[in-house]
């Protein structure tokens, strides 16, 4: 006992020691990180959560042009299939010789369209933007749990990015197997454009899972442990719960994909059949036999399905808050969106098998798994029925963050009801694999998770650069955005209904789709204008960040939660200058009646504060 | 940009543990679900035809008791860790180590004693099943025996001390998880296989 005790008192000699050398006390490594801060690690190897938010956006943008761009190409082949296009060979050099393009590279196309989108795009620019951005300063911590891991979550996806980048250059060409990366064909090595593209693909989604682990992680705990006091759980803003129903998803089913992914690179590498059974190739009999291309379909869609809700419940928080700030109304409901968004999020696991109802399932468990989507109709109405009557008899303001996230509930609506038709077996046996499902997850998922990037942009732009965006300019990207977006993908619904299946290079060799070449030149050209539109906010985005208004206060929005209680309007390493602050109520007290000068109450005003005289807003 | 707010650690030290803990508890979680998905294809699997069973070699039995010793080692050197007896400490995390590094040795033996029985990786799925499902756990056990040469080495230096117990009881946490994971897999093979 009494060794232990010397022990203790050298320890708090060397202690004391070591407060005045600045030395081995708990934060000493942020002291020195501080002194060391340069360019590099301020803005390159930042931990910041703010800094790493901004490199999440970048780079999601980043892949947003390209994966736009991609589409472009195979549209044009899809509109224009008999017209050589000479600008494609200057583009894409060998793999559209004469201006024609290659069917291999046109199956490379969809693939890594679909991939950079869906992962790249919607789950690390979409919530590793906004969870980054947003988690701490709505939660009232001063950084992640550990803001070493959220830089490591970065550079892993940057990692995952520059890998993926590097596959669309390679002579071999790109992975060519659709997102899904179904076996057999994503196992065979042989086939055109399926070799190291496809590994280089494998590589660059296992390194993205781990990106999105390290950030779950990190958005978990942050949100379960690092609350400001008063913020209990109940007062949680629902963007934060929101990254938080999302990341104990991508927890629990990630890991998943990437078994599924391991088998699937052992089948290619390591000479075994688990997705391999009786093939025949180039006239020959492969060895591999026993395996099951199904069981990788199981495993896919385990984490496949829960992915589109990675990505839109997120998105749905965000959409919550800003319709409830620019409403002035407190979100209708707001247990009841926790409730739904928890119940989605449960109900996401037992849905996977609704992708395979053509896979020869037996049809007893393909009715149980439609029953459960079917069930998943039920929280999502709930949400949609919330925003609604959050909008009712408010005292809108149309900024354009409000119109996106207003277009986020009307795509979202359109998308849902068509995943109504999809989610039962008997039309899904249609109406799988055609241009229909292509309609309904375009909709559903892409554009409506978009338009909730860009509401959130819109809105939050101003925490992250100090500075506003052009409202007129927002607007016209609204209109360019949304009109073209439905133009394109609700016709896709109709050709789907006729039977026009998704994922060919041409259709010229069936009569009975010929009458569907003239829409197909309209969809195009919907495209391509909606693409353009981008620039519009490409323009508007990069000309604000150093030219933009500055805003008129600390608040521009007049909103209740705590990211605009920062001393700065792009606050510094730590958030808050002073402590952090202490919070009082929900995140939703917008016009209350006891309220006579302001329409709103933050989270840190205390009670007596409010009582006394009612908030001014500087 | 400010600085103020940074001369505060983020995470405030009475809460460190706990958050900490939780994270790596969460990575946890994530690493069963990586299990969970392999041992259900590994069930699904199992009903279909060509399905080879076989025995595991003896060694396997051997390394279970290895693997579980090094989980007893560990706990009882966090026992003399915690009344100061760092050296004694030190030296148990050593020999958790030592038993860590020997139970993957044992594994590769076992590998290739299975090998010399014509069970091999490009064999029958359930042949494939064993080896990948076991390689994974070891590549687990290989990060948990990088975090116990850390923390040795950090014990020695006296870097984790009971001022700053934090990293042993991560380690601990993390290592009697492959510990307890390996307990389940070889307990699933053998009533499966």
């Amino acid at each position: 006992m009494s060794e232990v005790l010397k022990q203790g008192a050298t320890l708090q000699e060397s202690h004391v020691e070591g407060e005045h050398n600045g030395h081995h006390n708990g934060h000493s490594f942020w002291k020195k990180w501080h002194k060391a801060e340069s360019f590099i690690s301020k803005y390159i190897f930042s931990m910041d959560h703010k800094v790493i938010a901004k490199q999440f956006l970048l780079t999601g943008m980043f892949w947003g042009v390209v994966g736009g761009l991609l589409s472009l190409i195979f549209r044009l082949q899809l509109a224009f299939p008999d017209t050589p296009l000479p600008f494609l060979e200057t583009l894409l050099g060998k793999w559209a010789e004469g201006g024609v393009l290659d069917p291999n590279f046109y199956n490379s196309l969809i693939t890594i369209h679909g991939t950079v989108l869906v992962f790249f795009v919607l789950t690390g620019g979409l919530s590793g933007t906004f969870a980054n951005l947003l988690v701490p300063l709505q939660v009232g911590a001063r950084d992640m749990a550990s803001p070493f891991l959220n830089m490591l979550s970065y550079w892993t996806f940057f990692l995952a990015s520059v890998v993926m980048f590097v596959s669309l250059f390679l002579p071999w060409g790109p992975a060519a197997s659709g997102w899904t990366a179904y076996p057999p064909l994503s196992a065979l090595k042989d086939l055109p454009n399926m070799g190291i593209g496809m590994d280089l693909w494998l590589v660059s989604i296992v390194l993205f899972i781990i990106s999105a682990l390290f950030g779950g992680l990190n958005y978990v705990t942050t949100i379960l442990n690092m609350r400001t006091k008063g913020m209990t759980m109940a007062r949680l803003p629902l963007p934060v719960w929101g990254m938080f129903i999302a990341s104990v998803l991508g927890l629990l089913s990630f890991p998943v994909l990437l078994a599924a992914g391991v088998l699937l690179l052992a089948d290619r590498h390591l000479g075994t059949s688990f997705y391999l059974s009786e093939i025949f190739f180039n006239g020959q009999a492969l060895p591999n036999y026993g395996g099951s291309p199904i069981l990788y379909q199981h495993l896919f869609w385990f984490l496949g399905h829960p992915e589109v809700y990675i990505i839109i419940i997120p998105a749905m928080g965000l959409v919550s808050e800003v319709i409830s700030v620019n409403s002035r109304k407190p979100i209708f409901g707001y247990t009841a969106m926790v409730i739904s968004m928890a119940s989605i999020m449960f109900l996401s696991f037992l849905v996977w098998a609704h992708h395979m109802f053509v896979s020869g399932m037996n049809p007893f468990l393909g009715s149980v798994f439609m029953y459960m989507t079917l069930a998943i109709a039920i929280p999502s109405a709930v949400k949609v029925f919330n925003w609604i009557f959050t909008i009712w008899k408010g005292n809108l303001r149309l900024t354009p963050a409000m119109v996106f996230a207003l277009g986020f509930v009307a795509t979202f609506i359109i998308g849902g009801l068509g995943g109504i038709f999809l989610g039962n077996a008997v039309n899904d046996i249609h109406l799988h694999d055609t241009y229909f499902v292509v309609g309904h997850f375009h909709v559903v998922m892409g554009v409506s998770a978009l338009l909730a990037m860009f509401a959130a942009i819109y809105h939050w732009f101003p925490k992250m650069f100090g500075r506003m965006m052009n409202n007129t300019l927002g607007y016209v990207h609204f209109l360019f955005t949304i009109i073209p977006a439905l133009l394109v993908f609700v016709p896709m619904h109709h050709m789907g209904m006729a039977g026009v299946p998704r994922r060919y290079y041409s259709f010229q060799s069936f009569d009975y789709l010929a009458q569907w070449q003239d829409l197909n030149v309209f969809i195009t050209i919907a495209a391509i204008i909606g693409f353009s539109g981008q620039l519009i906010f490409f323009f508007n985005f990069f000309y604000s960040i150093f030219r933009g208004k500055k805003p008129v206060s600390n608040n521009p929005w007049k909103a209740t939660t705590l990211e605009w209680t920062t001393e700065e309007m792009a606050p510094g390493h730590g958030n808050w200058k002073g402590p952090v602050p202490t919070v009082y109520r929900w995140a939703y007290e917008y016009s209350p009646p006891y309220l006579k000068d302001t329409d709103y109450v933050p989270q840190h005003i205390p009670p007596e504060e409010v009582k006394k005289e009612p908030v001014k807003i500087s | 940009m400010s600085t103020n707010g940074i001369q505060q650690p983020v995470v405030p030290p009475s809460r460190k543990y706990q958050t900490y803990k939780l994270m790596l508890i969460l990575g946890i979680v994530s690493i069963i679900m990586f299990f969970a998905g392999l041992t259900s294809a590994y069930i699904v699997q199992r009903g279909t035809k060509q399905w080879l069973s076989y025995d595991l070699p003896l060694i396997f039995w051997i390394n279970t008791i290895i693997i579980l010793l090094s989980s007893l080692t560990l706990h009882f050197g966090y026992r003399a860790f915690k009344i100061g007896h760092y050296s004694l400490a030190g030296g148990l995390v050593w020999l958790t180590f030592a038993l860590g590094t020997l139970f993957l040795a044992g594994q590769w033996i076992g590998w290739l004693q299975l090998t010399s029985q014509g069970i091999i990786l490009q064999g029958t799925v359930s042949e494939s099943f064993f080896y990948i499902i076991s390689g994974a756990h070891a590549v687990h056990v290989l990060g948990g025996l990088g975090a116990l040469l850390w923390l040795a080495l950090a014990i020695r230096k006296r870097k984790v001390t009971l001022r700053e117990p934090l990293p042993y009881q991560l380690v601990a946490i993390y290592w009697h998880f492959v510990d307890i994971l390996w307990l389940y897999l070889f307990v699933f093979f053998i009533i499966t296989l």
